[in-house]
């Protein structure tokens, strides 16, 4: 046996790797139990669909994975709860993150069947992966946001260059892409050193919302979602950059009658509907 | 048969063992292998590089010696003192060993930004901002890196016998004396173990940092946010940033082996 | 140099220790009591390390500890040395530095202490082993070391705590034997906690005895060891303790009648030593006044001689030593009937 002076050091380890551990376990049975809930709902279904139930309008079923960019979190999430009430057998999951994050894990195998982008960039990245023609579905615009009642005073792009810590995206994704052609057109330069980039747009409104960011750009519709937590200047038109959203199937190992039922449902008139009330305009 | 002192694992045992190594390695060689060596020089003496490394080396030392100078006397209080609730005050303070560092952050949001009562009094009366600045940075590695420091040292103040100190005392020792040379001395490799750990948890800190001080170039884009936000722009940095890191946890490991696996 | 004391001092709801005793100057005073008695809260009270709750302990005429005035010095104001149990080296410290370290803590300089740490270890017998850390050092040399430690510091007071109690039999002898003589050397009191009745009688001057607390005994330590009061001092030293009222000669315990050579009166304890007392197989011819018909409990070794353990007709529970050839002899065991003699010149008697 070891002497106590070493003993000591593994023994307090192990008791906090068990609290790790424990922990770790709730995680992944938090995790698992999510999963065995929709697989074993699924399989019900399918098996009640086949016995008894010869459901209503809609027969599709199987998994998918949806990526989508973060700003499409309120839309996409009620298209797909839409497709899931309706369709016994679907399952969608959904991922948010910056476009070129998405893009990025699609790349290196990502399993995604869906793939819906903020910027036509990075949906012709994933060009050799696309299992539909890319259709554009939604065009979005950017916004100043900034703490509740504007206590900056900021009206302009301009008045961003001197306000403080200003939350941009990321210069890889689409929104801090887009966010840079605005401020470059109204020529406007903020030094590197008062920004502060967050990974998607979502991250980037957070800075502002919760953080202590004074002011950021984002999409207009980020900042509809963010109302209550922020105030929005707009961008004057000829500064302004459209979004233009693409959608398109990607080859995954998902469903892809379900995969086209998405993409279909986003570019028909119910998508549509759910893509304006979250404040995107018509493609 | 020849006796064999050591029991033979069974094969199940065997292979899930391998298995578990795999897990581990296999992405650590896969960072190895999409390595850029021809170009790892260059990648890591990019400006950009450059002013995350200096940054994370500035702030996590300085989270570790503000662990360090909090962390010790906890640790003592911890381990000595017959205050009620020090269960509840132990258990508070390593929460966030177990808390995700994202939540951390919020947390240090909630208590530290310039809407939050502190936050704002910290401005109003010092001009001080925590968030967005460096000091934010070393505030939230801190945050996570402290629980170590602590959890090691209270071990090691525990296992050493109070009377000892009783003896220097009578001895001739004020208390200051004892605790400067028994009882730091005592415990002092653990003190040495405690603040590496606490190093290289600080330095390996990213949500916590990221949700609290941001991601400003320079001023608190430490080497794992730099990792994050280069994946895509330039993965072959990110790769190269990455290795730096991969190569000081497992240098940390290697140092500390002693107290790892003591009984070889 | 002499110490007093007076204290009370309560460690839990159900035991308070109540002690009251002085030792006269340069005397070595052993502490004896079974376990749990407070002979180490008695130590630690004097050291400082525990306050007491009432009562006052005063060394050479300086007060140490009176709850009363508020007077409290802390173990480092109070110029005391203390050798525990387990010794209590420090681990981190050379053999050398470890007997420096109070004379550092003094105000010497660290050649002055280094050069006064060296001529304690060299007449400890320590030469050479200035440099070893406590691990490296053998149970005797650690020893050595820690009694060194203590009087470097010149301190009002010694006292050991068990100091043999962690080594080997073998060295237990030879190492009692340097204690005897460094205490001898060291001309200031001196108190040792110890529960081994050998420790007392080598090492000090005066008893003192401690159950559940209370001073039960203190003497020096012949009167102890001769004219035990309690069962547990009896039992320690290895004497026939009886209690009864005497008579004359005659004490009368229980339905037991003991003749003595000498005449008391009134309540007394009535000693007599195992070897003092002869069996027989049957009843002897003999000119001893006391002679009783008994019957035999128990027979153990006890070192080289046998202790028989009897209970006399009357009542009295009695141990005798005899030989192992007498034990042989006799064909004791367990309920044999037998007859125990004692001359009266040796009981012993003294009032109660």
């Amino acid at each position: 046996m070891c002497h106590l002076a070493d003993a000591s050091y593994p023994l307090t380890m192990s008791r906090s790797s068990k609290v790790l551990a424990a922990l770790t376990l709730v995680v992944a049975l938090g995790a698992a139990g999510c999963s065995d809930d929709s697989s074993t709902t699924a399989t019900n279904d399918s098996t009640t669909t086949a016995a008894s139930t010869p459901s209503d309008t809609c027969t599709t079923e199987g998994d998918i994975t949806v990526s989508a960019a973060a700003s499409l979190t309120e839309s996409f999430t009620a298209i797909a709860d839409d497709i899931e009430e309706e369709c016994d057998g679907a399952d969608i999951t959904l991922t948010f993150d910056s476009s070129g994050k998405l893009s990025e894990q699609i790349l290196s195998g990502a399993p995604v069947d869906v793939f819906a982008s903020a910027d036509e960039k990075n949906m012709d990245k994933v060009e050799d992966d696309q299992a539909s023609t890319p259709e554009i579905f939604a065009k979005n615009n950017l916004v100043i946001v900034t703490k509740p009642g504007n206590p900056e005073g900021i009206k302009t792009l301009a008045d961003l260059a001197d306000a403080g810590i200003v939350a941009l995206c990321a210069e890889d994704a689409p929104c801090g892409n887009f966010a840079g052609q605005a401020l470059e057109s109204a020529n406007v330069s903020i030094n590197e050193s008062n920004v502060t980039r967050g990974e998607n747009a979502k991250a980037t409104l957070a800075a502002v919302a919760e953080g202590d960011a004074v002011a950021g750009i984002v999409y207009v519709t980020d900042a509809l979602a963010a109302a209550e937590s922020t105030d929005s200047v707009e961008i004057p038109e000829s500064n302004n950059v459209i979004a233009s959203y693409p959608i398109a199937r990607i080859n995954g190992p998902g469903s892809s009658e379900l995969a086209q039922l998405f993409v279909d449902r986003v570019l028909g008139p119910e998508g549509q509907k759910h893509l304006k009330d979250a404040g995107f305009l018509a493609p | 048969m020849s006796p064999n002192p050591n029991p033979r694992a069974p094969l199940p045992i065997k292979v899930l063992a391998g298995l578990g190594v795999v897990l581990i390695v296999l992405p650590l060689a896969g960072l190895i292998q999409r390595a850029a060596w021809s170009s790892l020089f260059e990648d890591l003496s990019s400006q950009a590089a450059l002013d995350a490394l200096q940054l994370s080396l500035l702030t996590s030392l300085a989270a570790t010696a503000l662990a360090l100078i909090l962390g010790l006397p906890l640790a003592w209080v911890l381990a000595r003192s017959k205050l009620r609730g020090r269960s509840i005050i132990r258990a508070l303070v390593l929460v966030p060993m177990v808390l995700p560092p994202v939540v951390g952050g919020v947390a240090l949001l909630s208590a530290f930004s310039l809407r939050s009562p502190l936050g704002g009094w910290l401005h109003d009366v010092f001009g001080l901002q925590l968030t967005f600045a460096p000091a934010g940075v070393i505030l939230a590695e801190t945050f996570v890196a402290m629980p170590f420091f602590v959890l090691t040292v209270e071990a090691a103040i525990r296992q050493s016998d109070p009377r000892v100190e009783q003896i220097a005392a009578t001895l001739g020792a004020s208390p200051a004396a004892v605790m400067r040379r028994v009882t730091l001395p005592t415990v002092a490799p653990a003190i040495g173990a405690g603040a590496v750990l606490a190093w290289a948890r600080a330095l390996g800190e990213f949500g916590a940092t990221v949700t609290f001080a941001g991601n400003v170039a320079g001023r608190t884009r430490t080497l794992p946010l730099a990792v994050y936000l280069a994946l895509e722009s330039d993965p072959n940095a990110a790769i190269a940033l990455s290795l730096v890191l991969l190569v000081v946890s497992f240098a940390v490991l290697v140092s500390q082996r002693e107290r790892w696996w003591n009984n070889q | 140099m002499s110490l007093n004391l007076s204290i009370k001092k309560s460690l839990s709801e159900r035991f308070c220790l109540e002690v009251e005793l002085s030792t006269p100057p340069a005397r070595t005073l052993a502490v004896l009591g079974p376990n749990g008695a407070g002979k180490s809260t008695l130590l630690n009270a004097l050291a400082g390390i525990l306050a007491i709750d009432e009562g006052c302990i005063e060394l050479d005429g300086r007060v140490l500890d009176e709850p009363r005035s508020g007077t409290w010095l802390t173990p480092d104001q109070r110029n005391i040395g203390f050798v525990a149990q387990d010794l209590l080296l420090f681990s981190h410290m050379s053999a050398l530095d470890n007997v420096a370290f109070g004379l550092r803590c003094r105000g010497m300089s660290k050649t002055q202490a280094a050069t006064r740490s060296t001529e304690w270890l060299n007449r400890f017998g320590l030469e050479g082993l200035e440099n070893r850390k406590p691990r490296q050092l053998s149970g005797g040399q650690a020893q050595r070391v820690a009694v060194a430690r203590a009087l470097a510091t010149d301190p009002d007071l010694l006292l050991l705590d068990e100091p043999l109690a962690a080594l080997d039999v073998s060295v237990r002898h030879q190492m009692r034997r340097e204690l005897r003589g460094w205490i001898n050397e060291y001309s200031k009191p001196t108190v040792v906690v110890t529960h081994d009745p050998l420790d007392a009688l080598i090492l000090a001057d005066d008893i003192a005895v401690i159950e559940s607390g209370r001073l039960t005994q203190i003497g020096t330590v012949t009167q102890v060891s001769a004219q035990p009061r309690t069962p547990y001092v009896a039992e320690l030293f290895g004497t026939n303790l009886i209690g009864g009222t005497a008579n004359g000669n005659e004490v009368a315990a229980g339905r037991a009648t003991i003749v003595s050579a000498e005449s008391n009166e009134g309540p007394v304890f009535v000693s007599i030593s195992p070897n003092a007392l002869s069996l027989h197989a049957s009843q002897p011819t003999t000119s001893a006044r006391n002679c009783w018909s008994a019957r035999v409990s128990e027979v153990s070794m006890a070192g080289q001689s046998v202790e028989v353990k009897v209970q006399t007709q009357e009542g009295l529970d009695l141990r005798i030593g005899i030989t192992p050839a007498a034990l042989a002899e006799l064909d004791l065991q367990p309920n044999t009937n037998v007859w125990v003699t004692a001359k009266a010149s040796q009981v012993q008697v003294y009032a109660a």
